[in-house]
């Protein structure tokens, strides 16, 4: 079995079976830790070239549907981040939840997420490639839902799933358009058709509709609002989760999709607008936030559109700055995420201005945080810095009003990161909670992660510059053109950074440090919260309005989409309506009879009584058994004649069981009632004579006129179609009258029986 | 003189063109026979025979390598298609009402040759090549599920359910038989043969549009589209569940398949003709589907609501009028009825005697109480929503991807935006089974989940079936997939 297939599957064996521990199990978690390890190991193997790269599963053949895994460079970057950061949570996870804690879910959970997320990097298909993506939504929702009995726990859940699973769906929709522009769903073959991409009107809706997917996966604005709210999940799945790999499934698609779709000229703008707005104004927020969590949250947002601005153009170098940023985050932040978890578990609040000196009660922790927000600041030798770097000089050769945003963007991150760093030091409140550093088993994960950002700090380009320069080349298809380095020289960037690091260092002392506006709720929440009010609202009142439950009302419903398609088509076509469309012409019987039948069927809507109405419409009926005769139909007249003759018995049995009569329930609605009725006539006159006006075939009459008396030797045509032409007919009407004859028969039987019991 | 030779057989009459349908009312008959003479206190042993008639009927009813007809009668690749799907679905909600009947109210025996009446009423419609003939079939399916509405005869619901499905059926069944006349006043025939040709050069007569449009209100009624939808909660509510998880399932079906047949595959002019008014109409009944679902406690109603909902996916099929589309339609149908079926199932899990559970909050507790049925419970409502890789996924897939490919691009982003909407209700039941259990014990109320319920093997069973079909069908769809094409390529003509 290849190494891809085994390492992509382990998750999702190892999901149902944790399911089989019993509650508070910790070993569900060293086996979650093992399998990440295992998946880990495979990816490497796959890297060093031991084991091929392809495996090809098919799955809907007639769709051109295959669940096909590729583990290029780029997959294989995202696959090692992914199971080398999911194996320091899971491990952290194992010791940081409670013992009352259902651990089995979680872990399942857990890897359900892992699972889902190679998937996503992993898969070929674009189509495979949106079921996992639904997929980490979806295990999204439940990680975050995890705390269950919470309330915020579950609107938080319900907002992220609404949001990225909204985007996804967009993105589907952009694929599947993307499919039938270029044929295909494979990334390989969608990656040679661009010229097709960009020649059909489809693209840019299409590239429009992926962006969206893209925006509601990474939290940038407008879709920001649901991150902070999935912060109600436990810290390590928010470390995993919104901090280190599933935000930034919508950076894989724009590296893994961007040569494609940047033919469409909507895509690197849009993309790198959103980008640095989210950027600057995320940053804006963060400052503004006194839950470390919430602070992190919208840093990791703004973080995520420093990325996204980087990997927008789908170039070689900006695309090898994007992903080492893209490392780095997920070391620093991640350790920031289970740092901030270590925190809370110690002094039992997130709350920035209630803690107290942590440099002297929690000094391991306070450094490690240190660390990890001057990465995240910029501070030379760390990491942070050597992306930020390239990002500015990326973005101080571009538009001017770019690079202000760029660089407001850059003062705020570093503003917020010395309010993490030293504002935890000192501690607002010298008599705040104090606690002690924890266990080694808990300090370790963050330690690795924050050795690793200093690391690539100071040796960027040994440590990732073959990996990254390798995805680089699988995203853009061409190779970079410059190295990593700490030190670049004194130029612009340089100087920007300093200016920056400054500002941000100012910002904080001159102002953070003696008040901070809190933030109010976001607009984009507001907005959220008032749409999904009014749906549910607007959804309870059409229903009450119109599934009423009774009858008459269902019943007008139908009749009035009826007569108003009659008459829009009778409006826009025209009935042709010839002069003879009537056989003959109406005499004095004709109206006399008509009148009585006009007469009758008034006379059963005035009736009072049940009886009263059934014989004004037996009165109508006969009428019309009349009309017959007059027409020279004299067996339609006796069928009509016997039809009203059997069911006036069955009216008359039936009322014993019905409530008494009512009618004036709906006097209301009786004008509605007389235009309908009306309508309705009308309608079916208009019908009847259009359709005899367009006859198209010779009137089966003169065939028995012609042939009865050769063909059957009888002389009354009435009587030779009965008992010849149509004898079959005749034997099967004169058994269904039997047959209704006798449950006639029965029902009365029955009826007298009960009335003779009583 | 030119005696007319007495030919009750059309020429090339095969009989073994009628025989799946000649077995399926065999079988009725049988039943219904066998059901009087049976000890009452072993009823359930009519069921078994009813699921070993019906397994039978969708072996027999297999369609030859080539097509056969009787008259009107076609046993094509698509007549036996359906009758698969129609003995196998109706076997499976045999199955689940064996444990069931009782507890819903239903305590006749008529029950079993009841629907299968129904389902030879089905298999009739999917097989008619003639518009009287499907006619007829509709008719006859109609009136044993008129009867099955009322069966809780002792409830007042379910016979208001039985009425009011009658007297709007029959209502619906008028304009589907005077669009039927109208038809034939162009045609000069009911044979769907003649019905391609009513389309000359300059489109169709206003005549003729009309026919159709009525024969489409008619099957509107059937499959209940909006506007003709307005039924559905009602009788869906009233019945007993048994019988609603028979009519979302079976009914829809065969309705399906009939208006394919006659309306899809004979009269490709209406998509082209009626566009508009189908359009609006599949778009409206999705939209409105949803929306009422969104709010409803009853799980049963917003079932119900929600089949208005499919029954709005399935239509932009008849929009589309290719066969990509028609294909997509009968896989979606499979797909549908397998996870409805799951669905209604595990809502009658929870009935109780005297206490038939109905709402959604009942199934609080139920991951916790019964983690198996949770867990088909949740695959069911997920893949009714689309997520991947269940049945429904795939189905939504295929049937979107149809309608694009056709050129439908707004019907299908109002399609996609009604999947997203009915996550909201179908992921609801999720979180009550897994995530309310806390919240009701706090309110010091016992949901249904939480009783001891009786042990009910058959319904197990048939929920057990009813999520691996829906996980299979999604995991590996490409038989199905290639059975619904081939069975469309067969129907003659096309």
């Amino acid at each position: 079995m290849p190494a891809v297939f085994l390492a992509a599957a382990l998750p999702f064996v190892v999901s149902p079976i944790l399911l089989l521990f019993r509650r508070p199990d910790r070993r569900a978690g060293l086996l979650s830790a093992a399998a990440c390890a295992g998946a880990f190991a495979c990816f490497v193997s796959v890297a060093l070239g031991a084991s091929p790269a392809t495996v090809a599963l098919p799955w809907i053949g007639p769709l051109g549907l295959s669940f096909s895994l590729h583990a290029d460079p780029l997959a294989l970057f995202f696959a090692l981040l992914i199971t080398g950061v999911g194996f320091l949570v899971a491990a952290f996870a194992t010791s940081y939840l409670d013992s009352n804690e259902n651990f089995p879910r979680f872990f399942s959970f857990l890897m359900l997420f892992t699972g889902s997320m190679l998937g996503v990097v992993l898969s070929s298909n674009l189509m495979a490639l949106f079921v996992f993506w639904e997929m980490t939504s979806f295990s999204s929702f439940l990680l975050i839902g995890f705390w269950h009995h919470r309330e915020r726990s579950r609107y938080g859940a319900l907002k992220a799933l609404v949001v990225t699973g909204s985007g996804g769906l967009a993105m589907l929709l952009g694929f599947i358009m993307v499919g039938i522009v270029c044929g295909s769903f494979e990334i390989a073959v969608l990656a040679e058709r661009g010229a097709l991409l960009a020649a059909n009107p489809w693209a840019t809706p299409a590239v429009l509709l992926i962006i969206a997917g893209v925006l509601t996966k990474s939290a940038q604005l407008p879709f920001h609002l649901w991150l902070p709210s999935a912060m109600e999940a436990p810290t390590p799945v928010s470390a995993f989760l919104h901090a280190a790999t599933m935000v930034k499934a919508g950076l894989f698609m724009v590296a893994r999709l961007g040569p494609l779709l940047s033919v469409v000229p909507l895509w690197t703008p849009t993309l790198a607008l959103f980008g640095l707005l989210t950027m600057t104004w995320c940053g804006w927020l963060a400052l503004r936030q006194k839950d470390l969590k919430a602070l992190l949250a919208f840093s990791t947002v703004s973080q995520l559109g420093l990325i996204l601005v980087l990997l927008a153009p789908a170039e070689p170098d900006t695309t090898a700055a994007g992903l080492l940023h893209l490392l780095n985050h997920a070391c620093f932040k991640g350790a920031l995420f289970l740092l901030v978890g270590v925190l809370e578990h110690e002094l039992h609040t997130r709350d920035l201005s209630l803690m107290g000196p942590l440099r002297r009660n929690m000094p391991f922790t306070w450094l490690l945080i240190a660390l990890a927000a001057l990465s995240m600041a910029g501070v030379p030798p760390m990491g942070g810095f050597v992306s930020k770097e390239l990002f500015l000089d990326h973005l101080l050769n571009g538009h001017p009003l770019l690079a202000l945003l760029a660089v407001a963007g850059a003062v705020l991150t570093a503003a917020y990161c010395f309010a993490l760093a030293a504002g935890l030091a000192a501690g607002r409140r010298p008599d705040g909670p104090r606690g002690q550093d924890p266990s080694l088993s808990l300090l370790l994960p963050p330690a690795l992660l924050v050795a690793a950002t200093v690391g690539l700090g100071i040796f960027p380009d040994q440590l990732v510059g073959a990996p990254v320069a390798a995805a680089t080349l699988a995203a853009t298809g061409s190779s970079v053109t410059g190295h990593f380095a700490v030190w670049h020289g004194a130029g612009p960037s340089l100087w920007t950074s300093a200016f920056a690091v400054s500002m941000g260092l100012a910002l904080w002392w001159g102002w953070w440090q003696k008040r901070v506006p809190p933030a109010s709720t976001l607009i984009a929440d507001r907005v959220y919260d008032h749409a999904l009010e009014q749906l549910e609202t607007r959804a309870r009142r059409l229903t009450a309005s119109y599934m009423s439950g009774i009858l008459w009302r269902y019943c007008s419903v139908i009749l009035l989409t009826v007569i108003v398609g009659v008459a829009v088509v009778a409006a826009s076509q025209g009935f042709v309506i010839q002069d003879g469309w009537s056989s003959r012409h109406a005499g004095p019987w004709d109206l006399a009879v008509c009148a009585t039948a006009i007469l009758a069927a008034l006379a059963t809507l005035k009736a009072r009584t049940r009886l009263a109405a059934i014989l004004a419409l037996g009165a109508s009926g006969f009428s019309l058994a009349l009309m017959f005769a007059l027409s020279a139909a004299p067996d339609l007249a006796l069928t009509q004649i016997m039809v009203e003759t059997i069911s006036v018995p069955l009216f008359l049995a039936v009322f014993a069981f019905l409530p008494p009569y009512q009618v004036d329930r709906v006097r209301r609605a009786r004008p509605l009632h007389a235009v309908l009725a009306v309508a309705a006539g009308l309608g079916t006159a208009l019908l009847l004579a259009a359709s005899r006006s367009q006859r198209v075939a010779e009137p089966i009459s003169s065939f028995f006129v012609e042939k009865s008396v050769d063909a059957a030797g009888g002389h009354n045509v009435v009587n030779v179609i009965l008992v010849d032409f149509r004898a079959l007919d005749t034997l099967g009407e004169i058994t269904v009258l039997g047959v209704a004859a006798i449950a006639c028969y029965a029902i009365i039987k029955l009826l007298s029986e009960k009335e003779a019991g009583r | 003189m030119n005696p007319l030779p007495l030919n009750l057989l059309p020429p090339g009459a095969d009989y073994a063109a009628v025989m799946p349908l000649l077995w399926a009312f065999a079988a009725a008959v049988l039943v219904l026979i066998a059901e009087m003479f049976w000890p009452y206190r072993s009823r359930r042993g009519v069921g078994w025979l009813t699921i070993a008639a019906l397994l039978a009927i969708a072996v027999l009813g297999r369609a030859p390598s080539e097509a056969v007809y009787f008259g009107p009668i076609a046993l094509d690749g698509f007549s036996g298609w359906c009758n698969g799907l129609l003995c196998l679905v109706a076997a499976l909600s045999v199955l689940m009402s064996l444990d069931t009947l009782e507890v819903n109210g239903v305590t006749r025996g008529e029950y079993y040759p009841l629907l299968l009446f129904a389902v030879a009423g089905g298999m009739v419609m999917a097989a008619a090549t003639d518009l009287v003939v499907m006619f007829l079939g509709l008719e006859t399916m109609s009136m044993a599920v008129y009867v099955l509405a009322g069966m809780g005869k002792a409830r007042r619901r379910s016979n208001e359910a039985s009425l009011k499905y009658f007297l709007l059926g029959a209502f619906a069944s008028a304009f589907m038989l005077y669009g039927i006349a109208l038809l034939y006043s162009q045609a000069g025939s009911t044979d769907l043969a003649a019905m391609a040709g009513l389309a000359g050069e300059g489109g169709t007569s206003a005549v003729t549009r009309l026919g159709a449009a009525l024969l489409l209100v008619g099957f509107g009624f059937k499959i209940a589209a909006v506007p003709f939808h307005l039924w559905a909660p009602d009788v869906y509510e009233g019945a007993p569940s048994p019988v609603t998880a028979f009519m979302a399932t079976v009914v829809k079906a065969a309705a399906f398949a009939a208006l394919l047949r006659s309306v899809l595959l004979a009269m490709p002019w209406v998509a082209g003709e009626l566009q508009t008014p189908l359009w609006v109409a599949a778009a409206a009944t999705m939209t409105v589907g949803n929306l009422a679902a969104l709010r409803q406690r009853s799980l049963k109603r917003m079932l119900a609501f929600s089949s208005v909902a499919h029954t709005g996916y399935l239509a932009m099929a008849v929009v589309a009028g290719t066969s990509e589309a028609a294909a997509a339609l009968l896989f979606y149908l499979a797909a549908y009825a397998a996870m409805n079926l799951g669905a209604f199932a595990v809502m009658m899990l929870l009935a109780d005697r005297g206490r038939p559970a109905e709402n959604i909050s009942d199934l609080a507790g139920l991951g916790r109480a019964r983690p198996l049925a949770a867990l088909a419970m949740t695959v069911c409502m997920l893949s009714l929503t689309g997520i991947p890789p269940l049945g429904g996924f795939v189905a939504k897939v295929s049937l979107f991807g149809a309608v694009l490919d056709a050129g439908f691009y707004t019907l299908v982003v109002v399609a996609v935006l009604n999947s997203v909407l009915s996550a909201a209700y179908y992921l609801g039941v999720i979180r009550a089974m897994y995530f309310d259990d806390a919240d009701s014990v706090a309110a010091g109320g016992a949901s249904a989940a939480s009783r001891v319920l009786p042990s009910r093997p058959a319904l197990t069973v048939s929920i057990l079936l009813a999520a691996l079909a829906v996980v299979l069908i999604g995991l590996s769809p490409s038989p199905l997939l290639g059975s619904s094409l081939r069975a469309l390529a067969s129907v003659a003509g096309f």
